[in-house]
């Protein structure tokens, strides 16, 4: 699970703001508008390119710090399945 | 395309609104209904009064034959009245079609001091009140629009002065299309600017105006969701980012009757550019 390559989906526009961003996503004929958390913006800027669910735990560790509770793996898998639903981000399966 | 040539000049009318001109062909409509087009749409037959448009677009022919044609000279008040209203839908969609990806265009309504330009902008889903307050301020402030807001990058607004769409007095569900001029609406005598925006929302329940700043991005989520053919400007949250600190920030307005914002639309509108 940890191989699997995570990458950012185009953005119309995104906008910093105090805690986050709000992003515009082109949605068939129209768009949506959403908001995202300050470590759901660093994850879109780390998957421009593409980047492994190991590294994105590796620099959000480095960034945010650790968990409280559960494993960054897990952390980051749910925030990435989050983005994923919400089409900001398309996860390939690692081997 | 429809052959222009074969046309009457009264059954080809050119319409100039939100920075575009659009051709209505009417070919077809009873004459009695071409002569209330005609009459309800006034203030958009000619270009606008003010610095004129640089480059008005050409929003190409809209055919109202589907519309009106079916209209019989002694169809029922509610049919005719029905078929301008479509027409009217029509219409606003090649305006809007024209200036996408050019203008910020947002589902409001906007009055302007008529002297200064200063405009209030007033964003509202459908049905929920841009029309009454136009109408309920627009004798002492200048009718813009009750439908769509066009904002150009450097803050002007771009009038579409459509016909206002209102009930019958004597109720039903029956809407009839009103010339601003019926109604008494004022015209701008300056090229109107936005000074203020804010979103409205009535509530018959409040008691006086509630007014509640908003942060960027509750205004942005809010505003997306009454923006035409956002996805097509060039940075468009920063477009709108933009606009909102240029005008001092967006606003959640909640009232109860439009006479209740008198008292914020003139404060608004109040200022100088």
């Amino acid at each position: 699970m940890t191989d699997d390559v995570v990458r950012a989906t185009p953005l119309v526009d995104l906008l910093e703001v105090d805690d986050g961003a709000v992003v515009l996503i082109e949605d068939g004929d129209g768009a949506r508008v959403l908001k995202v958390s300050a470590v759901a913006r660093t994850i879109l800027s780390l998957t421009q390119g593409g980047a492994t669910l190991r590294s994105i735990g590796v620099e959000l560790s480095a960034r945010f710090g650790t968990p409280g509770e559960e494993t960054v793996e897990a952390a980051v898998s749910a925030l990435v399945e989050e983005l994923a639903r919400q089409g900001l981000v398309e996860v390939q399966r690692g081997g | 395309m429809p052959d222009e040539f074969s046309a009457s000049p009264d059954q080809l009318v050119e319409l100039h609104a939100l920075g575009a001109r659009v051709r209505v062909d009417l070919r077809g409509a009873a004459p009695v209904l071409v002569r209330e087009f005609q009459r309800v749409w006034r203030r958009c037959l000619a270009p606008s009064s003010g610095s004129p448009v640089p480059r008005e677009l050409d929003a190409g022919t809209v055919s109202l034959a589907g519309e009106l044609a079916h209209v019989v000279p002694d169809a029922s008040r509610d049919v005719a009245a029905g078929a301008l209203t479509r027409s009217t839908q029509r219409i606003t969609g090649a305006l809007i079609a024209a200036q996408a990806g050019r203008l910020l265009m947002l589902h409001a309504g906007a009055l302007c001091h008529p002297d200064t330009g200063a405009s209030v902008v007033y964003v509202a889903p459908g049905g929920t009140g841009k029309t009454t307050l136009s109408r309920a301020l627009g004798h002492e402030l200048a009718y813009l629009t009750d439908e769509t807001v066009g904002i150009t990058e450097d803050r002007r607004i771009l009038p579409y002065p459509k016909p206002l769409t209102l009930r019958r007095p004597s109720g039903g569900r029956a809407k009839v299309e009103h010339a601003p001029d019926d109604l008494g609406l004022l015209e701008p005598r300056a090229d109107p600017w936005v000074a203020g925006v804010m979103l409205i929302r009535r509530d018959p329940s409040m008691v006086g105006v509630s007014v509640e700043p908003l942060s960027v991005a509750d205004a942005l989520l809010l505003l997306a969701a009454e923006a035409s053919s956002l996805a097509r400007l060039e940075r468009p949250l920063h477009r709108l980012a933009d606009l909102g600190h240029a005008t001092g920030g967006f606003r959640l307005v909640r009232y109860a009757e439009a006479a209740d914002l008198a008292e914020l639309v003139r404060d608004t509108v109040g200022g100088r550019r």
